[in-house]
């Protein structure tokens, strides 16, 4: 019985594991599409629409950035976490970290180019960089919706540049906040990764040490951490609680 | 348009990218044809170089060199030789750079991005980097180790996010971070090609003095000295200036600021901000007391005063009461000469510039410096020589050797003395503490005032004041009252 408690106790705990790192990878992918849109201003393929899904994209990368930071921050504050949660919860915390210092220099230089390149004035040509196609996909794919729908007036690219000058500082005092609250030394934190470990497989959830390699090709597991403990499949089917995955 | 890279610079280079967009007058873009994919906005090296000579009314020359400018600062980018950045006035094709990765000293490239970067280019090339890409890479796995696992993981989501664009564009966006990874970490064989030089044949001079196997740091290092010394002197000077500072001796902030706090904690008592002025600021309650007691010629000085005189050296010399009872003490001890000397300096230091002439001429040299003068210092020999050297041609500065000696040897010697000497504790037994006067408990409340008697009629009064103890005493000269 007591096993039993202390089993579920444990998974409480790596249901907790699971839950903050599948909100940061989709804070990390919300990130990497910003870049992509962002990268597209002030070309001739900027538009209305790109404004447009910059601002969506920015807006769902705060609500992902303020949901990541209350959970960690929580979880960081927690006395009760052993040493190695705490570890791994440390680097996930340098992992939020070095996402937001991407999204906050994006979010900076997206104010400085859209204020430079305005769509609306004749004299203040666009680049032509060679780009041709939209961006759609990109911003679908950081909202996790199937297509953007567009709703936005079409003075947008000059109405959203005050809105963003106080998102961007409310990010600033975020990171600030941060810093002050939660004392995490990022030096101290050691990749799980090793160089080159990014050649070996294309898996998308962050892998932890002790890879089985029976799970390389399965793109919704993940290992334990400490070593010798059981593998269990964070797939919908909740029955498998041993060792292996059968989708291996 | 100079050679060296600014911020004024940048934003004209961005004016004159922008204008060669204009549909109308800028350059007619051509397509770019890569087997199955078609690029459009090309240009050729030539239509770049014609359309500035057009636009500015330049000479070929000229254009070609502005034209080189904007290829090496990363504005345009060449699609065939993307290593090679440099402007080809004939059929080679350029396209222009997506304003995110202009040049900016506002936003410098990061090594996270850089990272980034290699990472993705890794998964692309399935490992095969370049050598120095590879070096980079294993340097920054060990620099910024501890995020490595979000640089995989952005790296991985960027790749993912650029195969929802067309081919087209995701080949752009290739060269588009080539280009701009080839400008901001350039690799160690061609030296920066944003080094400052008039022409090409100086780059041999300014060699890196690593091998060739360089870390980006020491690279980054070297790069920015170089620019910077590119930017001080056009000549090899600049190296040695840079190196001369480097030998400079810093006081590490822990030590200094310890200094400083001590300094302050020091001080704090005697400082009329912090502490208030005893009995009261003058300013505030229109009370002068406090200047009274602190005059120069007070025959009771404040404790405060006196005991700012033990803080340090200079404190008591310059205070002129202080130096004052300094010299009383020394003429006791029968070593006055010394701060006469050193007074005697001061003197021609801050003196009028024409009578340093007549100053230096029988003050120094007869009454202390030679032999048997009658107020004979210690000075050593070297300084002696140097400062005989300087009377020659006396000038402000010529007694500042000796002055210095002095100023140490009295530091030395008698300060510390004077501070143990009956003079001293006497004075401080003595002295002054005036209470602090209450404070009334409406600060603001309208205070009686009254008005500062008139100058004029002050001056007045005193010369009538002369004249009455002229005439009952015998007459004395003085500049105040003749007329």
């Amino acid at each position: 019985m007591l096993e039993h408690l202390e089993r579920m106790v444990l998974l409480a705990g790596e249901r907790r594991q699971h839950e903050c790192k599948t909100m940061l990878d989709a804070l990390n992918r919300v990130t990497a599409c910003y870049r992509h849109l962002v990268i597209t201003l002030g070309s001739t393929s900027d538009s209305q629409n790109l404004r447009e899904e910059l601002r969506k994209t920015r807006k769902k990368a705060q609500e992902l950035a303020a949901a990541n930071r209350t959970k960690l921050t929580a979880l960081l504050k927690d006395k009760s976490i052993s040493k190695e949660d705490r570890s791994e919860y440390e680097r996930l915390w340098v992992l939020f970290t070095s996402s937001m210092e991407l999204l906050d220099v994006d979010m900076k230089r997206s104010l400085e180019i859209g204020q430079d390149f305005p769509l609306q004035v004749p004299t203040r040509h666009l680049i032509q960089t060679g780009m041709s196609g939209s961006t759609t996909t990109v911003a679908a794919r950081a909202m996790s919706v199937q297509n953007m729908k567009y709703e936005a007036d079409s003075n947008i690219d000059t109405a959203d540049l005050k809105e963003l000058e106080a998102e961007i500082a409310q990010v600033v005092q975020m990171m600030e906040e941060m810093e002050m609250k939660v004392q995490v030394a990022p030096w101290a934190v050691e990749a799980k990764q090793e160089a080159g470990a990014e050649l070996k497989s294309t898996v998308s959830v962050v892998r932890l040490q002790g890879d089985n390699p029976k799970h390389t090709s399965c793109c919704c597991c993940f290992g334990s951490f400490s070593g010798g403990w059981e593998w269990w499949c964070a797939c919908r089917d909740s029955s498998v609680l041993g060792r292996g995955c059968d989708r291996g | 348009m100079d050679t060296i890279s600014t911020a004024e610079n940048h934003t004209e280079m961005e004016q004159v990218i922008v204008a060669m967009q204009d549909p109308d007058l800028g350059i007619k873009m051509k397509n770019q044809r890569l087997l199955i994919t078609v690029i459009p906005h090309a240009m050729t090296g030539n239509d770049i170089v014609e359309w500035l000579m057009k636009k500015y009314s330049i000479m070929e020359e000229e254009a070609l060199h502005v034209g080189d400018l904007l290829v090496r600062h990363g504005y345009i980018y060449p699609l065939k030789e993307p290593r090679n950045l440099v402007l080809r006035p004939d059929e080679s094709p350029y396209r222009f750079q997506t304003p995110y990765f202009w040049s900016s000293q506002q936003w410098p490239a990061s090594e996270l991005d850089y990272a980034i970067y290699l990472t993705k280019k890794n998964i692309r090339k399935q490992g095969q980097l370049i050598d120095y890409e590879k070096e980079n890479y294993n340097l920054l796995h060990k620099r910024i180790n501890h995020t490595w696992d979000f640089v995989v993981m952005q790296a991985k989501e960027q790749l993912r996010a650029s195969k929802q664009r067309r081919k087209a564009d995701r080949i752009v966006l290739e060269c588009q971070e080539q280009a701009y990874w080839l400008i901001n970490r350039p690799p160690v064989e061609c030296l920066t090609p944003r080094l400052s030089q008039r022409d090409r044949g100086k780059q041999s001079n300014t060699k890196c003095e690593h091998s060739s196997r360089m870390c980006p740091i020491t690279h980054i290092t070297k790069r920015t000295l170089v620019r910077v010394s590119g930017l001080a002197f056009q000549d090899g000077r600049g190296v040695e200036h840079l190196k001369k500072a480097l030998g400079r001796s810093r006081v590490k902030s822990s030590i200094c600021l310890e200094s400083f706090i001590k300094y302050s904690e020091q001080y704090f008592s005697h400082d009329p901000m912090m502490h208030g002025c005893p009995p009261s600021n003058p300013w505030i309650t229109d009370d002068i007391t406090h200047w009274a007691l602190n005059t120069n010629t007070v025959s009771t000085p404040t404790k405060l005063r006196v005991e700012r005189w033990s803080f340090r050296f200079m404190e008591l010399l310059s205070d002129p009461l202080g130096r004052l009872k300094f010299m009383e003490y020394l003429e006791k001890e029968f070593s006055a000469e010394n701060l006469c000397f050193w007074e005697a300096c001061e003197d021609i230091r801050h003196g009028e510039n024409s009578r340093i002439p007549q100053k230096v001429s029988w003050i120094p040299h007869r009454q202390f410096l030679a032999p048997g003068a009658s107020k004979w210092v210690n000075v050593d020999s070297k300084t002696m020589e140097k400062t005989l050297e300087g009377l020659r041609r006396p000038n402000r500065f010529v007694m500042d050797d000796a002055q210095m000696h002095i100023y140490f040897l009295m530091k030395k010697d008698s300060y510390p003395r004077y501070l143990k000497s009956d003079l001293y504790k006497n004075l401080l037994v003595k002295a002054i503490a005036p209470q602090e006067t209450k404070r009334s408990v409406f600060p603001f409340m309208r205070r009686h005032r009254h008005s500062s008697p008139n100058p004029a009629l002050v001056a007045q009064a005193l010369e009538e004041d002369g004249k009455a103890k002229r005439l009952g005493s015998p007459r004395i000269t003085s500049p105040a009252t003749s007329p």
